[in-house]
């Protein structure tokens, strides 16, 4: 049977498809789109400010005792957010705590993905062997509690900030592995996977260059959630003492530092800064993490 | 080209192979391919429980310049063969000779030099493209990975491939979601032709395609058949297509050629009931014809590949089986009155002329038995 070819049938010119999805520029379309996550960013912004200034310039040395009468109350002229129980000014403590509990939460979230990333491609793309040992090491890290770790750390190491990280990282990158893992089980199978192995590519290529790229969605929402986690489990850790060494201040240790103030009936604003300042930030982190849900991830797309 | 043999024939077992001489050679020869997939359970100590057994021993040739048509129902195992032939499935046994090399047992590395001569180009044009990667990457892809050409010599290509398909070579730096279906079809043959390969092997490049824009796509890859001197394996369900395009056709049913042959022979006289059958039920645009043609229904469903039937894998569905069909397997052989080239594995093979009847098969008792408690099946039959 002939088939009829003809100038009628080169209606083809105009795009019929939607108008470009490229990952970037829809998701942030769609980001803006969204109230919350846009007051998050916004407030995400000026902190990071703040954690840039801290790092500079701050009312007065964080670490300074003395700076002011001790128990100085909120208002009091020249230290809006009063001094603690040692007579240091609070605002820049708080200032400062921001760079430890950014700085756990950017690396952690780091060394989350990288690691993550590497294992979930690895293993979602070889299977067999690999997998099904990987699954073994994933479980046993499951059963592992953060705490522990960090207590061990800090037996072994002393205090430090690197120790809280590795033992969040280490206690957080399976649910990133786990993820990537089953992004890449089900990209492998498509059909431009075939075609670039047709084409000859290699198999670090079609890793990173075709399954990649294609889960980097879900990857950036799991992301956002390693940020707040990593941060509360921080500061839960300096809360107990596990924390970064004494006069460097964070929102963890200044909590802790307010707690026998507040039993003592003496001041609980030294308390209730870095409590606030933290729950704002998870939740700006969360609602951040959501907007980008909601953006990048189209099975959950409303 | 008679160098490249050399290197991959270590063992040199089939000399007569290398020997001939390159011109008169098939491109491709497709010798006892069986694919078979496990299926296994258990995680660290599998154990395999069976396998689908979707080719079982084909055998065929492609001369160069041709088109070899390759039909049958959906299931048959069309498309593991063709990812058989281009080692994109590792074969279970048999051998794939392309251009006197025997790729079948190459390593990944021998084999790229290999894949630079044998492209292909897929079913689905939404799913055979990287959403994330821009048409210039798509395309030129390959060109990078066999180091041909870089920055923007590379460019200067891609966009002359994209002209030579027919698109516009500014649209070098968009994404395949702006593209239609037939355009980004259009982006998968320029991909497949960047390496200027010998054999394209087709696998329903039209099926998921608007029948207009097929007719395009069909033009297009005959077009560049001439132009660019190349040999397609041409894989499709729609047998007016098939026969539009292709010298020689191949009818495999349930992971086995049934009947081989010419274009015009296979579809003047079908010798194999199943050709027959599949004949029968392609569309015929004529009203008038369509009614006085006849149709041969058959009974059943295609079995499962992981359990054959024995004999002949047809004789459960089959008009003329005889109880011979079920214990003995018929060869591929030329039948009594059929030109040298035109094959069927059939004991029984339908005589020119001769109207099967749409009967439940005359062997099989269960099938007549279901096909009685259920009499409206077999009425739209499967093609």
């Amino acid at each position: 049977m002939a088939i009829p070819a003809g100038p009628w049938l080169e209606y083809e010119g105009g795009t019929l498809a939607r108008q470009q999805v490229g990952l970037w520029r829809d998701g942030l379309r769609r980001l803006r789109r969204n109230r919350l996550a846009l007051a998050a960013v916004v407030y995400l912004g000026l902190l990071a400010c703040v954690c840039v200034v801290s790092l500079f310039w701050t009312p007065y040395n964080p670490n300074l005792v003395g700076a002011c009468p001790t128990y100085a109350l909120p208002g009091t002229p020249g230290h809006p957010l009063g001094c603690d129980d040692l007579g240091r000014d609070l605002i820049s403590r708080l200032m400062v705590g921001s760079q430890v509990s950014l700085a756990v939460g950017l690396i952690t979230a780091a060394i989350v993905v990288v690691l993550g990333v590497s294992v979930g491609l690895l293993i979602g793309y070889v299977r067999g062997v690999v997998d099904a040992a990987f699954a073994l090491v994933i479980n046993v890290f499951y059963g592992v509690p953060p705490l522990m770790i960090a207590i061990v750390l800090y037996v072994l190491l002393g205090p430090g900030l690197i120790n809280i990280i590795i033992a969040i990282a280490a206690s957080s990158w399976m649910d990133m592995a786990r993820l990537v893992r089953g992004q890449t089980m089900s990209i492998r199978e498509r059909e431009f996977i075939e075609a670039a192995r047709a084409g000859g590519a290699r198999t670090g290529k079609i890793l990173f260059g075709h399954i990649f790229p294609n889960a980097l969605g879900p990857i950036i929402v799991q992301t956002t959630y390693v940020v707040p986690a990593a941060i509360l489990t921080s500061a839960f850790f300096s809360f107990l003492g596990f924390g970064v060494p004494a006069p460097q201040a964070d929102w963890g240790g200044m909590a802790s530092e307010g707690f026998s103030p507040l039993l003592a009936g003496f001041d609980p604003y030294i308390l209730l800064w870095p409590a606030i300042a933290l729950s704002v930030t998870l939740l700006a982190f969360n609602f951040f993490g959501d907007g980008l849900r909601d953006a990048f991830d189209p099975r959950q797309r409303r | 080209m008679v160098d490249n043999t050399a290197p991959a024939n270590p063992a040199g077992d089939e000399p007569s192979v290398a020997a001939a001489p390159a011109e008169d050679r098939p491109l491709l020869q497709v010798e006892n391919v069986v694919k078979h997939f496990p299926i296994k359970r258990g995680i660290f100590f599998k154990r395999q429980i069976g396998s689908v057994q979707a080719v079982e021993g084909v055998s065929l040739e492609v001369r160069r310049g041709e088109t070899l048509g390759l039909v049958g129902e959906t299931g048959c195992g069309k498309s593991t063969l063709a990812r058989c032939i281009t080692r994109l499935h590792p074969l279970t046994s048999g051998r794939v000779i392309f251009d006197g090399v025997d790729i079948s047992r190459l390593s990944a590395r021998q084999l790229r030099t290999h894949r630079r001569r044998m492209q292909m180009i897929f079913q689905d044009p939404f799913g055979s493209l990287n959403p994330r990667r821009r048409v210039g990457s798509i395309i030129g892809d390959p060109l990078a990975i066999h180091g041909v050409a870089d920055g923007g010599e590379r460019k200067r290509q891609v966009q002359e491939l994209m002209e030579v398909v027919g698109l516009n070579p500014e649209h070098y730096n968009r994404f395949p979601s702006e593209f239609s279906g037939g355009q980004r079809q259009r982006i998968g043959v320029a991909r497949a032709l960047a390496l200027r390969p010998s054999l394209i092997v087709c696998d329903e490049p039209v099926s998921a395609l608007d029948v207009s824009v097929q007719a395009q796509i069909i033009n297009l890859l005959e077009d560049l058949q001439g132009e660019f001197n190349l040999t397609y394996v041409f894989i499709a369900h729609d047998l007016a297509v098939v026969e539009h395009v292709s010298d020689r056709v191949a009818v495999m049913y349930l992971g086995k050629i049934v009947e081989m042959g010419e274009t015009a022979e296979l579809f003047g006289s079908p010798r194999h009931p199943y050709t027959a059958a599949l004949l029968s039920a392609s569309m015929v645009a004529d009203p008038e014809k369509a009614r006085s043609s006849h149709r041969v229904v058959l009974y059943g469903d295609v079995p499962s590949p992981i359990n054959p039937p024995s004999g002949c894998r047809f004789h459960t569905r089959c008009p003329k089986a005889q109880p011979i069909c079920s214990v003995e397997e018929p060869p591929l052989r030329v039948q009594a009155g059929d030109a040298v080239g035109h094959v069927t594995a059939c004991h029984f093979p339908v005589a020119p002329g001769e109207q099967l009847v749409g009967t439940p098969p005359a062997i099989s008792a269960a099938a007549t038995a279901f096909a009685a408690a259920s009499p409206d099946i077999g009425e739209e039959g499967r093609a």
